[in-house]
């Protein structure tokens, strides 16, 4: 037990939780924008597989870390532009869409890999740049708690501003109003004369911005390489984020933090005489009882809600 | 109307990525023909060649082709893609020298992830009439114990994994195992003699008998250069996911281990990059990795002191000798080890700069004493799931 709380109680382990959960953020970003529009995007996965080589292949060329990422966003809004366009225009299923596009992605990255690089492993070949990574002045002096904020990857950084900003543009402009309102009720919104296919073509674009980013994130400041189907499916573990976080932006932060801190203390606690199953069990077990507990507290709150009409009405009939 | 035009178009998007998938393998049952013809015309070339520059080994080679009448026909068909950079490639280059050496003419199959076609490829290959079908590693055991029985006069080869002799009539396979556990220990002496914090890492893909064959030898060797060595044991459970492989890696890193031998394939890189974060060595598997950084990232592979290899190329020359000869042990199980040269480890520029004099003393001693047989290290095989962790238990820090 000592020896357990000599690892969970370290700055490197808190370090490495932000670092866990920067790709599962941003990819609920994108979960989220798209989840409030009414659109399930199953293609995060394939987006930020498609971005994160771009990134590294633009980088590679231009020996450029700004236009690696750039170029790894755009493919990421690219390929949303595609997928809007099968959805809204020629009215496709979604999900199919998405299928598609995750079977795209996993066998085209490895294609282009082997085009550009003779691997179908990993782009060891190609010196790319990577995102640097900063220190934060004064918050970095500060003991413990530098150690643990400061020096992360400017993306992390962004990350999380970009959670306070999409906080913003969700419930307090019209735009963000907007979507949510389409995800609602699309005949409502389409009846007072607003574009239900604009609204959804901008959440997507936008998903496919937070995609790219989680993709370049992981080929370009995670790791400083592509290597063949690198997300592992953390496209769908930002699903289940942005809907165990009540599709809000600080939610959803929560959310990926406690994934992040789960799969954290797995990599961590393999130093422990614990069987390695068991280990590798806590990101799930994390996973249930997180939902099971939300479940447990919503079930609560509607209860009470219930009671609280019952008695309205009761109110409302004696009078 | 349109969602009919948009079904279509996704059906044939979908079938597009599988074929990009198996890429070369459809490419080359459309064209039969031309393969063959190129193949077929190859071999005539090289005895007109050879009489000129070496007489004595065209006379070899005549001795030889006149035993086997004429060139034998090879298929080699492999669970996965080329292009790994590691196993698979190894085994189409040990296949590319029989076919320069021995003028064999060789079709290389790639059968891709699915594993479900891999018994209809091995079918196909049979009732193509090859003299000789090699596989490669366990996903290939299955299609082979239900096929080989049905082709008496075909001769099979598996590698890096053994056909079930109890099963059946299995007299026309022929099976290659390695032992990964000899070159893990002199990995494990070369770690734990340059390691200054006495901790070392080890990072599987999968808690299975062919990982843990490395792991053991690792820590034997490692043990038997230091009794009290640490050593830190984890699994990525995934084969390619290299960011997770990377933040294990660091955690292991972080932990005090100086020494990371990896195996789990293309997560491996994870731990590669993670040796450069912090400024300690990984040891790489199957292939010689640092020559994959050597021109890119010369600071990556200075961090690469060795790789533990597995001489697939060799093994498959090896065996394909030994058939010309009639000397092949078919309908058994052969386990090669150092002493066959079918498995060690790299030596390369990096090697020799970063390893000190006496520790590659120390390793050769060991390489020598194994191949005569003075030390026995202990396997994977066989031991149960408890044994196991009784030996990652006494090792642990």
């Amino acid at each position: 037990m000592q020896q357990l709380f000599d690892i969970i109680f370290t700055t490197s382990f808190a370090y490495s939780i932000l670092r866990v959960s920067t790709p599962l953020i941003l990819a609920g970003m994108a979960a989220l924008v798209s989840e409030r529009a009414g659109v399930a995007n199953i293609a995060i996965e394939g987006m930020m597989l498609i971005s994160a080589l771009t990134g590294v292949v633009v980088s590679a060329k231009t020996q450029s870390c700004f236009l690696g990422v750039s170029g790894g966003v755009i493919a990421g809004i690219l390929v949303s532009l595609v997928l809007a366009y099968f959805i809204l225009q020629l009215k496709a299923n979604n999900i199919m869409c998405g299928l598609a596009i995750n079977a795209i992605a996993k066998g085209g990255t490895v294609f282009v890999l082997y085009l550009l690089t003779g691997s179908k492993g990993a782009s060891t070949a190609l010196n790319s740049a990577t995102v640097p990574k900063i220190d934060i002045p004064l918050i970095k002096d500060i003991p413990i708690l530098g150690e643990i904020i400061s020096g992360q990857s400017i993306l992390t950084y962004l990350a999380i501003i970009m959670v306070a900003l999409m906080h913003v543009f969700i419930f307090k402009t019209r735009m963000g109003i907007r979507i949510s309102a389409v995800g609602e009720n699309e005949k409502a919104v389409d009846s007072v004369g607003i574009s239900v296919a604009k609204t959804r073509y901008i959440a997507l674009l936008i998903s496919g911005f937070f995609s790219g980013l989680a993709g370049v994130f992981l080929s370009m400041s995670y790791m400083s390489g592509f290597t063949a189907n690198m997300t592992s499916g953390r496209g769908f573990i930002a699903l289940a984020a942005n809907s165990m976080g009540q599709n809000t932006p600080w939610g959803t932060l929560a959310a990926a933090l406690i994934f992040g801190a789960a799969d954290s203390a797995a990599n961590y606690l393999q130093v422990l005489a614990v069987p390695a199953q068991f280990i590798q069990m806590i990101p799930y077990v994390t996973t249930i009882l997180g939902i099971t507990l939300y479940s447990i507290y919503r079930g609560r709150k509607e209860k009470k809600l219930k009671m609280k009409m019952l008695n309205h009405q009761e109110e409302a009939q004696s009078a | 109307m349109r969602k009919k035009l948009m079904t279509i178009i996704l059906s044939v998007a979908m079938t597009m990525t599988l074929l990009v998938g198996c890429g070369n393998d459809s490419g080359n049952t459309q064209t039969p023909e031309q393969k063959t013809e190129e193949d077929v015309e190859a071999p005539a070339e090289v005895p007109e060649e050879t009489p000129e520059e070496t007489p004595a080994d065209a006379e070899d080679d005549a001795e030889a082709d006149g035993e086997t009448a004429e060139a034998k026909r090879i298929a080699l068909l492999l669970s996965g893609n080329l292009g790994d950079m590691s196993f698979l490639d190894s085994a189409n280059n040990g296949t590319s020298e029989i076919a320069a050496t021995y003028g064999a003419e060789v079709k290389v199959i790639e059968m891709g992830s699915d594993a479900t076609k891999y018994e209809t490829n091995v079918l196909d290959a049979s009732d193509e009439g090859y003299d000789i079908i090699i596989g490669s590693g366990w996903q290939l055991q299955e299609p082979f114990q239900n096929v080989a029985q049905d082709y008496p006069d075909i001769k099979y080869i598996i590698f890096d994994a053994a056909v079930d002799y109890t099963a059946g009539d299995y007299s026309n396979v022929y099976s290659i195992s390695y032992k990964s556990n000899e070159a893990a220990y002199l990995a494990g002496i070369m770690a734990a003699n340059m390691s200054e914090t006495g901790i070392l890492g080890f990072l599987g893909g999968a808690d299975g008998a062919v990982i843990n064959d490395f792991m053991i030898g690792y820590i034997e060797g490692a043990k038997s250069v230091n009794p009290d060595i640490k050593v830190i044991c984890g699994y990525v459970d995934d084969y390619s996911d290299s960011p997770k492989c990377k933040e294990m890696a660091l955690a292991q890193y972080n932990q005090g281990a100086d020494f990371i031998f990896t195996a789990a394939g293309a997560s491996g890189i994870g731990t590669l990059e993670a040796a450069k974060e912090t400024g300690k060595y990984a040891i790489g598997v199957d292939s010689d990795q640092a020559m994959l950084y050597k021109d890119s990232d010369p600071e990556q592979a200075e961090l690469i002191p060795a790789s533990v290899m597995k001489n697939v190329d060799a093994t498959l020359v090896r065996a394909y000798e030994k058939l010309l000869d009639g000397t092949l042990p078919w309908g058994e199980e052969e386990s090669l080890g150092l002493s066959d040269g079918a498995v060690g480890l790299s030596d390369n520029e990096f090697y020799q700069k970063l390893v000190p004099d006496d520790v590659k003393k120390q390793i050769e001693e060991a390489s020598d004493a194994i191949a005569k047989g003075d030390i026995t290290v202990k396997t994977a095989y066989g031991l149960t799931t408890e044994e196991v962790r009784e030996i990652i238990n006494s090792v642990a820090p």
